[in-house]
């Protein structure tokens, strides 16, 4: 929608002096500049501090560098060490484990505590307040916190199962198997509730009859559900699964805060594995190598997402 | 879309939040920043710091401003008073302490970017070996020699020869001088709990179990005594991977180990191969240590302040730990009742004597083509003068690295535990292990190592085999 | 037992009413119980920050004899082997504010641009919008602390607010477009024929009647920006100018032995999100969906 007023103004009496003239034309060229100034610290600020490092990040992916002296030139060296690392398909298997049960489980969970939410069970007031709360913690904290919660021995998440008649549980955070499960779940506990809010709100935009005529026709909730309200977001669905998806790939606070990678690198997804190669190891071409790979994934992943899962967006 | 917003409370709403934050911010802006200058924390001794820091004295005009970076921990509360003796004393030189990481992975790993850039400080304190990039930032010309220091000021003389050789660049040069050192692993016990059960620590002048079946009978004991046995910091890895080398040196002979650690400052990596037989020993033994139950349960998942907390609550009858655990604020201020004894790993081969591994490598570096370099060089010459190092002594949470340090200094300052096993280091002797001065990469794979090893996911031969496999690729000059 | 034997025992009806009452309060039972999980792990933080270090590490679960305040005190002020943390709250809500303030007035703008205007490169503007939103972080660290240091904007508040402005800028821009694609066009007609330049239309009237969009979204983005690690720890290496997310990894480092220190650093650095949550959280309940559904 064009700005009205690009056609010169006009003066009283149809009539056109010079200094009206050059006005009006100094106006109109001011109203065709006025979306890019409005565009223009906006795309200032992502060109110098995203785009340009983006760039250099590629750039880099081709060099060998220590982060100290010279980068030195070796061309795709870097992406042909990373086919063959096997640290580095350990890695990506654990980020895609990662991915899947941390997406699916917030997604599903979400789901099902915006469904008890909008169907007004007892408390959903109070429910709708304290499902959100961890959202609003930081990862670190998280991570820390369950770390003191789910040190060995006689913590208090063992004693708590404890009294379940779970008496010899596993070292949650030193046994390997258990690491990566592990964090998911507090992924998990940390972060259901953003999709639950999302969803929360679509199905308060499916209009009241709709749901009045299924509940009159005697379905249960379960029913109403999944015949009725699922259908009726599933764009917006799609939407929450792809940003979970993306966020999971890109995991590093919590990991870190956890696990560091460990034990024994059970745990080490792509983040913490940039950060290692990078900054522990001193190879900076290498890890922008990773970074590299890393955004490819995710942003062809995100190409393909939209176009075969075509989410409909409700322009107005 | 619509929207029953309400513009009014919307409004307000909005006011409060960007307004407040913004304004809480501007207003702590203009404030004086809460700076380092003037440390905060009064004496120096373990006493909890209650009194009010010394008046900071006001900036000469004409002095040299120098920065000072260091990590946190007991280091930053060594130099704090260090830095105010310093300014109190010197019209022209003015020491900045600045603390740019809290933690020492993130301090280890980021510094270097620091001295590369246009922040970096005049002198640091930085790691040579441990996983660090000294030998990096030696190579790329960022730290300036010192060696007319050590010549001048006898440095030369004054630490001992194996620490010297580490110390030396392969370009012959000086890039660092040792501060303080540690040494591990010694194996704390309540004396209590075991006088208690009738089990018997090894006692000087040869702390260790003469077999390693000895050892382990010691451990049954313990057990059925219901204690849980050597409590350790297995989720951080490296606890697990510097007691290994304590047991590696139990079987490969010296000239093994002095190759490997030599090799480390000259090249980064050794020329004998992991793969050796008497390295691979050295892994088994550790693999055994797990199989015959010598490790507390849920090693692998306590960190190492959980692992001192296991041991001083008395669950745990034994910690595997570094001599800085035996510092006043350490061990003795968590325990402040259990009488606490030592002794060493056993010894695993009849020809090969137990010795002490020692860390050397807090070092304290000047950095290149500063403003100030012969300004910095002579607030180094102080830090590591023979008085403060005494000073350091007399901290106990420290040990200096000079060999000439006053003893009774010592003594007065640290606890018995402290003293008695700083003697022991003459008598005893000591070594410097690999995995304190190889290169980061495969030292922390070492340290992954270390934990796979224990929960079966890897096998010594295995392990060995990628060992050297990145020891290659650093050979290959990747 | 199934249905069938139910229904034989007292009646169809009742046998599927009973099965719905069990269900239901099975159901009912485990959001109970998410809640709890939900809140507990949390009471547990607050709750240890005020006890001593050998009563946390002897007695996790239970309650502190006395509220051990010096915690706090100490954490806050005192330096010793950890660095006191109340510079470093102080610089968190510095850099929050700057950044918030950036952020909203540049996003806002860019927002209405993209979403009231036509102009060639608008589609591919906001495609590369949205498709910066796909990238790692960690893709840009490495470059962007060289590039810091080259404009000499490492240690610097407003540096790494206008740092993270930009980085937070796709996920603001695409909600807000999607609002201001709804904007009622009769008031922005109404301003232009009045003849007021455009942008004083903005700043007069849009804005104002945007507030709730545009305060959601500061919202939303407060906690990841609150509590955003990688960057600050790498670019801000000056201990007066870190954040207290910088900080807290210092407590939980190898030095790190005085638990009750850790909790009350902790829940310092959870306070300010979760009062923030708890005041304003029906306007990020706004601020969230309105970028889901465009």
């Amino acid at each position: 929608m064009t700005a009205k007023g690009l056609e010169p103004t006009r003066v009283r009496g149809g009539r056109w002096s010079p200094r009206t003239l050059t006005r009006s034309v100094v106006a109109s060229a001011r109203r065709s500049m006025v979306p890019y100034l409005f565009m223009a610290p906006a795309l200032a600020l992502m060109a110098v501090f995203v785009l340009y490092p983006l760039f250099r990040s590629i750039q880099l992916s081709l060099y060998s560098w220590d982060g100290l002296g010279e980068p030195v030139f070796i061309g795709v060296r870097n992406f042909q060490r990373l086919a063959v690392d096997p640290q580095f398909s350990l890695t990506l298997r654990h980020t895609i484990a990662f991915t899947v049960g941390a997406a699916l489980g917030t997604v599903v969970i979400g789901l099902v505590l915006a469904v008890a939410i909008a169907s007004r069970v007892r408390g959903w007031r109070v429910f709708k307040i304290t499902w959100f709360i961890p959202v609003m913690v930081s990862m670190t904290v998280t991570g820390v916190l369950w770390s003191q919660l789910l040190a060995s021995g006689d913590t208090p998440i063992n004693s708590i199962l404890g009294l379940f008649g779970v008496s010899d549980p596993p070292d949650w955070l030193g046994n390997a198997d258990t690491t990566l499960p592990v964090i998911i779940l507090v992924t998990i506990w940390q972060f259901s509730g953003f999709p639950m809010i999302i969803f929360l709100a679509a199905m308060e935009n499916i209009p009241r009859e709709l749901e009045e005529s299924a509940v009159i026709e005697g379905a249960s909730l379960w029913q109403r559900t999944r015949s009725l309200t699922i259908p009726l977001i599933k764009p917006v669905i799609a939407i929450v699964v792809l940003l979970q998806i993306i966020f999971s790939l890109k995991v590093f606070d919590i990991v870190w805060a956890m696990t560091q990678g460990g034990p024994g690198d059970s745990s080490l997804v792509l983040g913490v594995y940039l950060y290692r190669q990078g900054f522990m190891f001193e190879r900076f071409g290498y890890a922008s190598a990773i970074a590299v790979v890393m955004a490819a994934l995710i942003i062809v992943f995100t190409l393909g997402y939209l176009r075969f899962v075509r989410p409909a967006s409700y322009e107005y | 879309m619509t929207d029953s917003l309400n513009p009014q409370i919307s409004r307000r709403k909005f006011l409060y939040a960007t307004g407040a934050t913004a304004a809480a911010g501007l207003i702590a802006a203009c404030a004086p920043a809460a700076s380092s200058v003037a440390p905060s924390g009064g004496a120096p001794s373990a006493a909890p710091a209650s009194s009010p820091p010394p008046p900071s004295p006001s900036t000469p005009p004409s002095a040299v401003k120098l920065t000072f970076d260091s990590n946190t921990g007991p280091n930053a509360e060594r130099y704090k008073p260090a830095v105010d003796l310093w300014n109190a004393s010197q019209a022209n030189s003015f020491v900045t302490l600045n603390l740019p990481s809290p933690d020492d992975n993130a301090y280890k790993a980021n510094f270097p970017q620091i001295a590369a850039s246009s922040d970096k400080p005049d002198l640091a304190w930085y790691w040579v070996g441990g996983g660090g990039r000294h030998a990096s930032m030696a190579k790329n010309g960022l730290l300036e020699p010192l060696d007319d220091l050590y010549a001048s000021e006898g440095w030369d003389k004054a630490y001992p020869q194996q620490t010297l050789d580490l110390y030396r660049s392969p370009d012959g040069h000086y890039y660092a001088v040792p501060d303080t050192f540690v040494f591990h692993t010694p194996i704390y016990y309540d004396k209590a709990l075991f006088a208690k059960h009738g089990i018997e620590a090894p006692a000087m002048p040869t702390p260790w179990h003469k077999t390693v079946e000895e050892f382990y009978a010691m451990c049954d004991k313990i057990r059925a005594a219901g204690l849980d046995t050597l409590s350790i910091g297995g989720k951080d890895a490296w606890p697990l991977a510097i007691m290994k080398d304590d047991l590696t040196q139990r079987l490969v002979p010296s000239e093994v180990q002095v190759d490997y650690v030599a090799a480390a400052v000259a090249g980064g990596v050794p020329k004998y191969k992991f793969s050796d037989p008497r390295f691979i020993a050295g892994q088994q033994a550790f693999v055994d240590y797990g199989k015959k139950k010598v490790f507390a349960d849920g090693t692998l998942g306590r960190a190492f302040a959980d692992a001192q907390a296991y041991f001083a609550t008395g669950k745990a009858a034994m910690l595997s730990d570094g001599s800085w655990a035996a510092g006043s604020g350490s061990l003795p201020k968590l325990a402040p009742n259990m009488d606490i004894g030592w002794f060493m790993h056993p010894q695993l081969d009849p020809t090969i004597a137990p010795k002490i591994l020692t860390y050397a490598g807090n070092a304290l570096m000047v950095m290149a083509d500063g403003k100030n370099t012969e300004a910095a060089k002579e607030f180094l010459k102080f830090l590591v003068s023979k008085e403060q190092q005494d000073m350091v002594a007399s901290l106990g949470v420290l040990i200096p690295a000079r060999t000439d340090v006053d003893v009774e200094a010592f003594k007065k300052g640290n606890t018995p535990l402290m003293v008695d096993m700083f003697s022991a280091l003459n008598t005893v002797g000591t070594f410097g292990p690999w995995g304190d001065y190889g290169p980061a990469e495969p030292v922390q794979l070492d340290y992954t190592h270390s934990q796979k090893l224990l929960d079966g996911s890897i096998t010594p031969a295995a392990s060995a085999a990628e060992l050297d496999a990145a020891c290659d690729k650093i050979r290959a000059g990747e | 037992m199934t249905t069938n034997d139910l229904s034989r025992a007292i009646g169809p009806r009742s046998a599927r009413k009973a099965l719905g009452d069990i269900v239901r309060v099975g159901t009912y039972a485990a959001l109970i119980l998410w809640t709890l999980g939900q809140v507990l792990p949390l009471a547990f933080l607050f709750i240890n920050a005020f006890k001593t270090d050998a009563q946390i590490v002897l007695y996790p679960l239970s309650l502190p004899d006395s509220p051990h305040f010096e915690n706090f005190t100490r954490m806050l002020f005192e330096g010793s082997i950890y660095q006191p943390m109340a510079p470093y709250l102080v610089n968190s809500f510095i850099v929050t504010g700057l950044t918030l303030a950036f952020l909203t007035t540049v996003s806002a703008m860019a927002a209405f641009g993209l979403s009231r205007y036509s102009f060639p490169g608008r589609e591919l503007i906001y495609r590369l919008v949205l498709l910066t939103l796909a990238v790692p972080v960690h893709a840009a660290l490495i470059p962007v602390f060289v590039l810091m240091g080259t404009l000499g904007l490492r240690n610097n508040l407003i540096g790494i607010a206008l740092l993270y402005s930009a980085f937070w800028l796709p996920l603001t821009v695409v909600v807000l477009r999607a609002y201001f694609s709804s904007f009622p066009s009769e008031v922005i007609d109404a301003a232009r024929v009045d003849g007021a330049s455009e942008f004083r239309m903005f700043r007069q009237i849009v804005i104002p009647m945007s507030r709730g969009a545009i305060s959601s979204m500061a919202i939303v983005n407060f906690v990841g920006i609150w509590s955003e690690l990688l960057f600050a720890f790498i670019i801000l290496n000056k201990s007066t100018s870190q954040t207290i997310t910088v900080g807290l990894l210092g407590y939980t480092s190898q030095y790190a032995t005085d638990h009750a220190l850790v909790f009350a650093a902790m829940a310092a650095a959870t306070l300010p999100t979760l009062l923030f949550y708890l005041v304003f959280q029906r306007q990020i309940t706004r601020g969230m969906t309105m970028g889901a559904i465009r």
